[in-house]
């Protein structure tokens, strides 16, 4: 028995041994208490690591020797995606794998690496096993980072058979291509994800048709969509993220969908985008950034973002949660330091994504002065970045500059939701900064009916740009808060 | 994003405990414990007792000691109240520290967690078991967990070439 060999390695490894099974009064040190764990349970755990480490197990010793070719879940992801040196490797290594396995069901099935077109006929075998096998998750990301052009290179055709399984649950395709012969019929499925998937109106209309369980839509750098129709009655939750397209840059992206109750709109999209007849939001998500190549053309820059923003909000005005992050907050503030008026709403809770930026001030008094029935805010401090933001001209910040280090003071803001309605407030991710103290001070003094403040404070180091209390400092400025007007009685300041 | 709906403030959605219904757990060691009807329902083969009519009596829970009772107790207890809440940040915080014991006791909770059917906590110390083994040597492993190699060296040599991706 190697383990008995007594290498230095083997003494410090031994002393971890003792940290982790270190219990008092423990009489059972030294017993192999996993080994004896019921069959069902060390699968479940084997199921939980990826193939290859659960592959590794089956050297420990006997009792591990076969276990994981029954493990539900095939997890593989090659670990060299980035560089991709030997996707060969690769391959077989997935082909072997499936020779030996035993399993009769396969819950998941998941494939990550960076397809190439030669591999076309392996992974229809691979498809083809899991399928016969009553997978219930499929998983396959064939897309190569983050900046890949969806037309570019020939994504896999997904084969047929996937396009008619009735029972997968799950799917999430990244860099294929659905070309159907005949109708899509997924019927238990209750979830998809495309991702660098060229795509069609028809497509997607014949997708969501052929999924009638269908409950969660994910749609990413899916170029080709121009109206995305949604009347199916489960549906009930779509995220859209990115969207470059290079072709018809004038025409905008409509999405009708009367029956979802969650919409997410994130990342960077090339193009207008129209939301319309969603009668049945409940919360919405808008992080996202537009840039429109040829936006000066038609508009004033300024007005252009801001009129397709106010459209937007005015769609989502009966939303009662409403999720917003920096490139839309600086766009309001446009609309803000131009006293423009804006669409009031019906929002109860209300979340930014702000760094709290002087630019953005304006536009979160906007968001507030149109939330009359606000009951609780919730601010999440982002760093702002060249993704997220609005990009300003100097012409622009010199002629509506204002004071940044008081705006909140200098303000006559008499806001509806601080005096009648707004109850709580979080801050998560407070860092101390003059603008939040300045914003705290400005809600304490001015909400009436507030009843509970909660600041959380950063608890991760690695995020450099944010900072770490001690807690002297912590007590210091919660202290200075707490030394605050406070307009409402009734309000408790908690720290975190 | 649903989640997010849970900051509005939501009138004492929290269990008081004087009020509810009791049940009595006996472990191995004889040892009584009374705890809330919602605690105790956390474990799916405890809620199947009561449907069947048992909830009125001691329950006898034979092959789990008085310290791991308790500490599942603990658990339980805090996930109903994290479910009423629907606080998921400090219920991971809560679960990391909970879940930071040693093999034997990781064994023992696994195993009532299985044996009671309590899903988040058989979740909760499987993933810690998978995190550990996750990254770590074949040797690495079979010392942490006190692994008898019983694979002759021939035998090794066999597996780790069928499967030579895996173990580069």
């Amino acid at each position: 028995m190697e383990d008995s060999g007594n290498t230095s390695d083997e003494s410090t490894s031994s002393s971890k041994r003792q940290k982790i099974s270190g219990d008092s009064g423990n009489t059972d040190e030294g017993l192999d208490r996993i080994s004896v764990l019921p069959d069902s349970v060390l699968l479940y755990i084997l199921s939980l690591l990826p193939t290859k480490e659960a592959i590794k197990t089956g050297i420990l010793s006997k009792r591990w020797a076969y276990l994981w070719t029954s493990v539900p879940n095939l997890d593989f992801s090659d670990p060299n995606f980035e560089e991709s040196e030997d996707e060969d490797g690769f391959v077989n290594f997935v082909d072997r794998t499936l020779i030996l396995y035993g399993g009769s069901r396969i819950k998941r099935f998941r494939v990550v690496f960076e397809y190439r077109e030669w591999f076309a006929s392996r992974v229809d075998l691979w498809i083809r096993f899991a399928a016969r096998k009553n997978v219930e998750e499929l998983i396959l990301e064939f897309a190569e980072g983050d900046n890949l052009d969806p037309l570019d290179g020939d994504p896999y055709l997904l084969p047929q058979h996937v396009l008619t399984n009735g029972s997968v649950t799950n799917l999430s395709f990244s860099f294929c291509r659905i070309n159907p012969h005949g109708s899509i019929s997924w019927r238990s499925l209750k979830s998809l994800s495309l991702s660098y998937m060229p795509l069609n109106d028809n497509l997607v209309h014949d997708i969501i048709t052929g999924s009638p369980s269908l409950e969660v839509l994910d749609l990413y750098e899916c170029c080709g969509l121009r109206k995305l129709n949604i009347t199916s009655e489960n549906l009930k939750k779509l995220t859209l993220r990115d969207y470059y397209s290079s072709s018809d840059l004038n025409s905008a992206l409509e999405i009708s969908a009367p029956n979802i109750q969650s919409l997410s709109i994130l990342g960077i999209l090339n193009r207008r985008c129209h939301l319309m007849n969603m009668p049945s939001l409940i919360d919405a998500t808008l992080q996202f950034q537009i840039m429109i190549d040829n936006i000066l053309d038609e508009y004033n820059v300024y007005e252009g973002y801001h009129n397709i923003l106010r459209v937007i909000l005015e769609t989502l005005q009966h939303v009662k949660v409403l999720r917003i992050g920096i490139w839309c907050i600086q766009v309001l503030s446009i609309w803000e330091m131009k006293i423009l008026p804006s669409p009031s709403s019906k929002r109860k809770l209300l979340m930014l994504d702000t760094s709290l930026d002087k630019w953005e001030l304006p536009g979160i008094a906007n968001l507030l002065r149109s939330s009359p029935d606000l009951e609780a805010l919730v601010v999440n401090m982002t760093a702002s970045s060249f993704i997220n933001q609005f990009h300003f001209e100097a012409d622009f910040l010199d002629s509506y500059n204002f004071d940044g280090e008081r705006y909140w003071s200098s303000q006559n803001l008499f806001l509806h939701c601080l005096m009648h309605n707004l109850k709580t407030v979080k801050i998560n991710g407070f860092t101390g900064g003059c603008h939040e103290i300045e914003l705290v001070q400005f809600i304490l003094k001015n909400a009436m009916v507030l009843e509970k403040m909660v600041i959380y404070t950063p608890r991760y180091a690695h995020l450099n740009w944010r900072k770490r209390f001690s807690p002297e400092e912590l007590l210091e400025i919660a202290q200075k808060m707490l030394s605050f007007q406070r307009a409402s009685p009734r309000a408790v300041i908690l720290f975190s | 994003m649903a989640s997010s709906s849970s900051s509005l403030p939501s009138p004492s959605s929290s269990s008081s405990s004087s009020s509810s219904k009791k049940l009595v757990l006996r472990s191995s060691d004889e040892k009584h414990f009374e705890v809330d009807e919602a605690v105790a329902l956390q474990s799916e083969m405890i809620k199947q007792m009561v449907e069947d009519g048992f909830g009125g009596d001691v329950i006898p829970l034979l092959n789990v000691s008085s310290n791991i009772l308790s500490k599942v107790i603990d658990y339980c207890k805090k996930h109903v109240d994290f479910d009423s809440k629907k606080k998921m940040d400090d219920r991971r915080r809560w679960d990391a520290e909970y879940i930071d014991v040693g093999v034997d006791e990781l064994y023992h909770l696994i195993m009532a967690a299985n044996y009671r059917n309590i899903k988040g906590l058989l979740d909760l110390t499987c993933q810690k078991v998978a995190d550990t083994i996750k990254g770590k040597k074949p040797k690495q492993i079979r010392i942490i967990f006190n692994i008898k190699n019983d694979v002759t060296p021939e035998g090794e040599q066999k597996i780790r070439k069928e499967h030579s991706w895996a173990f580069e």
